[in-house]
């Protein structure tokens, strides 16, 4: 009988990945993440989660080895760069154009996780931080993806917000890589654990 | 592709921005037209246009520069890495300018100023004395075909009894009475070649008032205005081609693109040095417009659409990933 990580390919692999800041004495990543996956990848301040982040998702190249991953990948950038002058719903329709297939239903599941219908006309930069933050959430969500990374995505969020984020990366059937600094409340989004020294 | 557009170009044509080419547009009709302020030409509120259309082109660059501030290309990364959002811009930019031109064409047609009443232009044409009895003439533009020299001659010392004389350009002979305006029609080949020398085949010491010389071009009546205005919007699109490219393939600052395409674009007007396309006649206005409007050449026209295509086409590949 074969295996299902076999059948299926892994969501995310590193082999033996050096990031662009790295230095030659830095271990090598080497890391798999198979389909379904959720993880919290913990790491000091400068240890380089949002390199690989970046690097994951294409924005920054790796000086060698090998990365592979889904074709279809949110993201939640740790600085979120917004269209403070468009509305929210605008905004989604942009993204949806951007986005490859039929995904206009998907556009209002997505607003829905975070509560975000109710501020559908309003301006992205009339919105608080935190608001804002929920639209930098829900848009990773947008064209079923079968991997998402989430950058310190507690940053400014309330409890209801941590809750409705909880409940969303539970009910996802996606691949999920969180990274965060330890001790920031992200632990109670996921429960498995690594050390970012663990990926090397 | 088309919400994205339409979003794209809502951003463009903000209603600040609408305001302004409105009163653009009335004061180039006024200052084109008024019969006291106005030069009474298509020239003129050409000129006009071509600004406008210019700072759309730099409004472009800055919203392009906007969208790269607020994470679009990063998105476009992520999202989709054929980038099509490339194409949506290009499409945006060009409907704006097309909005533009359609705008200014109804306002031209439906108010039908009166103009220039002369039917024909007299342009300067550089005239040298080749020999005793031939006079080369030169121009710089392409000029529109069925263009004349106009052309005064004198009797430096009239023999006796000798009252009209003789031009040639050595395959047709025309008479010419001295001191009487005389025209010369030019061949395609003259207009092509930018040159044309005459002689006089008799001795009758006939000399040419230099200073007289001219280039007699018939005006573009107004109904050539939607072809005029066309033509600057073909001029343009290679214009957003150019601005994409450097945008997204250089990775230059938006606002620095739009005007670094301005730039590259205006070297089609170097005359002497062929880097582009000889398309400068796209966008003729003030005074030059009556010498080289709709005289671009096909080819040089499709050449020059072609880079613009091109420009998008590349433009539309997804941007590489960058070192840190």
């Amino acid at each position: 009988m074969v295996s299902k990580n076999m059948t299926t390919p892994p969501a995310l692999i590193l082999e033996n990945v050096r990031l662009a800041w790295q230095d030659s004495g830095v271990p090598l990543l080497n890391f798999q993440a198979q389909m379904g996956d959720k993880l919290l990848v913990l790491g000091e301040n400068g240890c380089g989660k949002t390199t690989l982040a970046e690097t994951i998702c294409g924005y920054l190249m790796a000086v060698s080895g090998n990365l592979g991953r889904s074709t279809r990948l949110g993201y939640v950038a740790q600085q979120p760069k917004l269209p403070l002058l468009t509305s929210v719903e605008s905004y989604f329709e942009q993204l949806v154009a951007l986005s490859p297939g039929d995904i206009v239903n998907d556009m209002q599941l997505c607003m829905s996780f975070f509560d975000l219908s109710q501020h559908a006309n309003r301006k992205i930069g009339d919105l608080s931080r935190g608001w804002q933050q929920r639209i930098n959430l829900a848009q990773a969500w947008l064209g079923d993806p079968q991997l998402i990374i989430l950058d310190e995505p507690q940053t400014a969020l309330d409890t209801d917000g941590m809750t409705s984020l909880r409940k969303v990366i539970a009910s996802s059937s996606a691949t999920i890589l969180i990274f965060s600094p330890p001790q920031t409340g992200c632990e109670s989004l996921i429960d498995t654990h690594i050390h970012y020294g663990d990926l090397c | 592709m088309l919400k994205l557009s339409s979003a794209i170009f809502r951003q463009l044509l903000s209603w600040p921005i609408i305001l302004c080419a409105t009163l653009w547009l009335a004061l180039a009709y006024n200052l084109s037209f008024d019969e006291h302020l106005g030069a009474a030409s298509l020239g003129a509120f050409l000129s006009y246009s071509v600004l406008a259309l210019s700072a759309l082109i730099v409004r472009f660059g800055y919203v392009l520069q906007q969208r790269r501030q607020q994470g679009w290309l990063r998105q476009d990364l992520l999202r989709r890495t054929t980038a099509l959002a490339a194409v949506s811009e290009s499409l945006a930019a060009v409907f704006s300018l097309f909005i533009f031109i359609v705008c200014s064409q109804i306002v031209v047609l439906w108010l039908n100023p009166p103009l220039n009443e002369q039917h024909e232009a007299h342009h300067l044409v550089m005239s040298r004395v080749a020999s005793d009895s031939s006079w080369t003439f030169t121009w710089d533009d392409n000029i529109p075909e069925g263009s004349k020299l106009c052309l005064t001659f004198d009797f430096e010392n009239s023999p006796d009894n000798v009252k009209t004389s003789s031009i040639s350009n050595s395959i047709v002979e025309e008479t010419v009475t001295p001191g009487n305006v005389f025209y010369w029609p030019l061949t395609v080949d003259d207009v092509r070649n930018k040159t044309i020398t005459l002689e006089s085949p008799l001795e009758h010491n006939l000399s040419l008032i230099r200073p007289l010389a001219r280039l007699v071009i018939t005006r573009p009546p107004i109904s050539a205005l939607p072809r005029l205005l066309l033509n600057q919007l073909l001029f343009f699109f290679t214009v957003i081609g150019l601005c994409l490219f450097i945008f997204r393939r250089l990775k230059v600052n938006g606002n620095l693109s739009s005007l670094g395409a301005l730039a590259i674009a205006s070297l089609t007007n170097l005359r002497d040095v062929q880097l582009m396309p000889n398309v400068g006649a796209l966008v003729s206005s003030g005074l030059r417009y009556e010498r080289t409007a709709l005289t671009t050449n096909d080819i040089a026209l499709f050449t020059w659409l072609g880079i613009g295509l091109a420009l998008i086409y590349f433009s539309c590949k997804a941007p590489r990933a960058d070192k840190k």
